[in-house]
């Protein structure tokens, strides 16, 4: 070999030994290791991996053939990328739950918990991804020996082997640090930032040959525009979006290419499982789509300055970035523009094998040795003793798969057709995804239902063709169709001829994948799990912890079981560690010789589904637990006996209320039927009283009467006056307590009428006259002007005020004046009273309105009076509507006052 | 509250992306053979919308 050839090797070697530091550097320095774990940044370069060397090289040749076609490529993410903050984040809360490692056990733990699904969908990514890899090992392997081409003559050993040695190489770098933990869902934080790295050196690279190009082998990207217009007859096509159907194969390719950056397994890889915050989404939303238009930026000044330089040459376009800086001797930078294209392949290698070799091994190996061994009592510890080996075994069979495809069929494929063929495989997924996060009546049946028709559309529409195509066989069905039936023409499915091939399966097989994925769902009703895994997934932000979520057991295993899984796959300190944290966390006693608390089945699950998988490992807890689950018709059940507890509760504490109220209620009336009855008492006492009294002085008098024969006639007159005011009084006082009976049964109306007001004063005055000249007082009256009129009850009114200016007269001194004020407000009449008693104290101002009330308190005053008087006013005024009321009071006089509305007698 | 304030940036970059960049009348207004400053109209226009969504949704993302 010559020195160059030596050159190229050992720089070759020399990124890739770089690549090994830097993940091994970034493992082992806790500082870097947390700094890439917390960078947004990184996480966004990660993602770069999109561009592999498919773009790197592709595009390139694309654009050369078919112009800006390559663009929707990159638009696809782009537009996808404000969507993803709500897609992703919820995509990266189940698997962060659930202990996700690949799109195999998302779907298989959605669907029912199926290791069956797990395994079908593995097969079918191997089958279409595969290729894909091998497309990135051709990249790899046309770009040396492009090269070595150039500067000498051909190795042709060397030549032959390069694919074997790339991808031994690479091979020891994953199973270097792809596998250095149990854990399949562990962060490879160190291959992230290598990722990272790759992504900013294929940029730089991509640039610096744009540059060179643009600015150095031609003027300016205008010259170069300015001479493809002159020199290529095909420059309008190549600057415009030409096709049968333009527009539609835009817009296809830009649907497909949204839809492959989040569900190929690689971008899952990164984006989903190695994302270490939600957050982080944030920034790739517009440092994703800037890194793609960089890379893209000089897409089409390369391919038309090819186009220009290459014009009749028959070289590859998908080279062009590496065949002109050779063409111009360029060696440093073709070396540059290798090793960028290197780095694209080699990420796009290490990312890919890692994510389907996670596949294999937890959703095919393991599930089936499981299987296999079910009646094994010692296969948990076999398996454990070889999960790690399971994985690298995984690992290789990749990469000799990839190879394989790559000696066998790679070379009748172009770049981009291999590349595309994988976008439209991938999107099969797409409905079960979408399905998986957002529908929670869709099913495991309709997953496989769709799948399978999908698959077969892209295996019958896009793989088929190119397979017979380059084999000489079948062209007939190419040409005439299936059975000779032209609407079943590979090319032109019911006979849809506009599209390209790629749209063309790309529609056929979405068109049948998703209308069957939705017509089986509803068809088909979702088993138990189905419904359990439906809300997990679909309603996963209600949920705070993973236990919320997890299966509830009726039963549990032994503690010693339990333990002794553990320490298989853990090792025994790890084992007793995690315990120990459970008995903490949950305040539970870990006893091996007891059953274990049910909670520490799902801790337990968890543990084991970060190493096997959540399929194995829900399939590993049920051989050492005692009892199923509960699915989610018990748990319903559960819930609903729960709710009817609780409704059943909720009516026992209301009437619970209700007896409480009722008792308190009854209370109160026992203590008013009491205070009632001590009223009676009291009141009956105060009326015998009353009658007793005059009654005493009747009967004495008259007994001195009928004993006494010879008593004076004026003695006689004065006996008998006596009994007459007391039977008077007797009388009285039973027309006032029949009055208040009256009042207080409600039998008593009022008989309204309008009274003239000087004519009822003229009236109180003659009543009063004789009383108030015994004590020679003086009586003032004081009628408002305005009034003439009052609409009431003249003769209660009456009552009313004779009985105020009764009680005026008894307790004013001789000689002294009675004021009668009338007036009005807006609302009332009002009527005042002003005597110039001894007044009333303030504590007794109400009290004296009550019944009998002056003759229970004799002890504190004790005029003529039967006490009913201010009793039957207060009944009165209220019959009214009115107010009576003591309004001010000193010991130089009192003033009653009493007020009637003027209107709104009813 | 926060949720809805959340969804302004899903509906403003998606309203400029699907209204533009999938725009098809758009597009097609901008799908010939001319030139602008020396550069094909139609890799322009997208560019220069791609960069300008690029900004936006920057400034959206990272509003307080």
């Amino acid at each position: 070999m010559s020195n160059i050839q030596w050159l190229l090797l050992g720089i070759a070697f020399s990124y890739l030994i770089l690549l090994f530091w830097i993940a091994y550097w970034v493992e082992n320095s806790d500082k870097v290791k947390n700094y890439i774990k917390n960078s947004s940044i990184v996480y966004s370069l990660s993602l770069a991996i999109y561009c592999t060397a498919w773009t790197y090289y592709g595009s390139i040749g694309t654009a050369a053939k078919s112009g800006l076609n390559f663009l929707p490529i990159y638009l696809g993410p782009t537009l996808i990328m404000p969507l993803w903050y709500f897609f992703l984040r919820k995509m990266i809360r189940v698997v962060k739950m659930n202990n996700i490692s690949t799109i195999a056990d998302f779907l298989s733990l959605r669907y029912g918990v199926s290791s069956r699904l797990g395994m079908v969908i593995t097969l079918l990514c191997i089958l279409g991804i595969v290729p894909y890899i091998s497309l990135q090992i051709k990249a790899i392997s046309n770009s040396f020996e492009l090269i070595m081409f150039k500067n000498a003559v051909i190795n042709s050993a060397v030549s032959a082997n390069i694919p074997v040695i790339i991808s031994i190489v690479l091979g020891a770098f994953i199973l270097l640090f792809g596998v250095q933990k149990m854990e399949s869902n562990e962060h490879h934080t160190g291959i992230v930032a290598s990722i990272a790295f790759e992504s900013i050196l294929k940029l730089i690279a991509f640039l610096i040959a744009g540059i060179f190009i643009s600015y150095v082998v031609f003027d300016s990207p205008q010259e170069i525009y300015v001479k493809s217009k002159n020199l290529l007859p095909e420059f309008n096509k190549l600057i415009t979006i030409q096709g049968k159907s333009p527009f539609a194969e835009w817009f296809g390719l830009t649907v497909l290419s949204a839809i492959a950056v989040t569900l190929l397994p690689r971008q899952f890889q990164v984006s989903v499982i190695e994302n270490q915050n939600e957050s982080h989404l944030k920034t790739s939303i517009w440092l994703f789509p800037l890194y793609l238009l960089l890379i893209n930026l000089f897409v089409l000044p390369i391919a038309l300055g090819g186009n220009i330089l290459f014009n009749g040459l028959g070289m590859n376009p998908d080279y062009y970035i590496l065949d002109i800086p050779l063409k111009f001797n360029q060696t440093f930078i073709s070396v540059i523009v290798f090793i960028g294209g290197f780095s694209a392949a080699s990420a796009m290698i290490i990312l890919e094998t890692i994510a389907l070799s996670n596949m294999l091994s937890n959703n095919f190996l393991i599930p089936i040795i499981l299987q296999i061994g079910r009646n094994n009592k010692n296969i948990n510890d076999k398996l454990a003793n070889k999960t790690l080996t399971l994985r690298r075994i995984s690992i290789v069979a990749i990469l000799l798969s990839s190879l394989f495809y790559y000696k066998i069929l790679s070379p009748y494929y172009s770049l981009v057709s291999i590349g595309l063929i994988s976008f439209v495989f991938i999107a099969q997924f797409f409905p079960s995804v979408v399905g998986a996060l957002y529908w929670k009546k869709s099913t495991k049946k309709a997953v496989y239902i769709s799948l399978f028709l999908g698959v077969s559309i892209w295996l019958y529409t896009l793989v088929f063709p190119s397979i017979i195509d380059n084999f000489t066989f079948g062209k007939n069905i190419i040409e005439h169709g299936l059975f000779g039936c032209k609407f079943l023409k590979p090319t032109e499915l019911f006979y849809l001829s506009d599209f390209s091939p790629v749209v063309h399966g790309f529609f056929w097989s979405m068109f049948f994948n998703v209308f069957s994925f939705i017509l089986v769902s509803l068809a088909t009703i979702p088993s138990n799990i189905e419904k359990q895994q439906a809300y997990i997934y679909v309603d996963v932000f209600k949920y705070t912890s993973v236990e919320d979520s997890s299966v509830v057991w009726k039963e549990t295993a032994l503690i010693s079981d339990i333990s002794s899984l553990l320490e298989k796959f853990l090792g025994k300190d790890r084992a007793q560690l995690a315990l120990n944290s459970f008995s903490k966390r949950y305040n539970i006693e870990i006893d091996p010789s007891l059953p274990s608390d049910p909670k520490i089945i799902p801790f337990v699950e968890r543990l084991l589904s970060k190493i096997v998988g959540p399929i194995s490992a829900r399939i590993m807890v049920e051989s050492v637990i005692k009892d199923k689950e509960i699915y989610i018709n018990e748990m319903l059940d559960i819930i609903q006996e729960s709710k009817e507890i609780i409704t059943l509760n909720r009516e026992l504490i209301k009437k619970s209320n209700e007896l409480e109220k009722a008792k308190f209620q009854l209370e109160n009336t026992n203590n008013k039927l009491i205070q009632h009855d001590l009223i009676k008492d009291d009141f009956l006492a105060t009326v015998s009283h009353e009658l007793k009294s005059p009654l005493t002085s009747i009967r004495s008098f008259s007994e001195i009467l009928n004993q006494n024969k010879d008593l004076s006639e004026e003695e006689i007159s004065n006996f008998s006056n006596i009994i007459n005011k007391e039977s008077t009084r007797i009388t009285r006082l039973i027309n006032q307590l029949l009055d208040l009976e009256k009042y207080d049964s409600g039998n008593q109306s009022l008989q309204l009428s309008a009274v003239n007001m000087n004519e009822f004063i003229e009236d109180l005055k003659n009543v009063v006259l004789s009383e108030m000249e015994e004590k020679k007082l003086k009586l003032i009256i004081d009628l408002n002007p305005t009034i003439h009129e009052i609409l009431m009850d003249k003769d209660k009114i009456y009552q009313v005020c004779i009985n105020l200016l009764s009680n005026a007269i008894k307790f004013s001194k001789q000689e002294d004046e009675i004021c009668v004020i009338i007036s009005k407000n807006d609302i009332n009449y009002l009527f005042e009273i002003v005597d110039s008693g001894k007044g009333i104290e303030k504590e007794y101002q109400e009290l004296i309105f009550e019944k009998f009330y002056q003759a229970r308190n004799q002890a504190l005053k004790k005029p003529v009076g039967s006490g009913l008087g201010l009793a039957i006013c207060k009944k009165i005024i209220q019959l009214h509507k009115g107010e009576i009321y003591v309004k001010k009071s000193s010991p130089l006089g009192t003033s009653f006052e009493f007020k009637i509305p003027k209107i709104n007698l009813n | 509250m926060k949720k809805e304030t959340s969804k302004i940036p899903l509906l403003v970059i998606s309203t400029i992306f699907f209204g533009i960049l999938l725009n098809f009348p758009i597009l097609n207004l901008a799908n010939n053979s001319y030139f602008i400053l020396g550069f094909p109209v139609l890799y322009s226009f997208i560019f220069i919308v791609w960069f300008i969504v690029i900004i936006v949704s920057y400034i959206i993302v990272n509003r307080k």
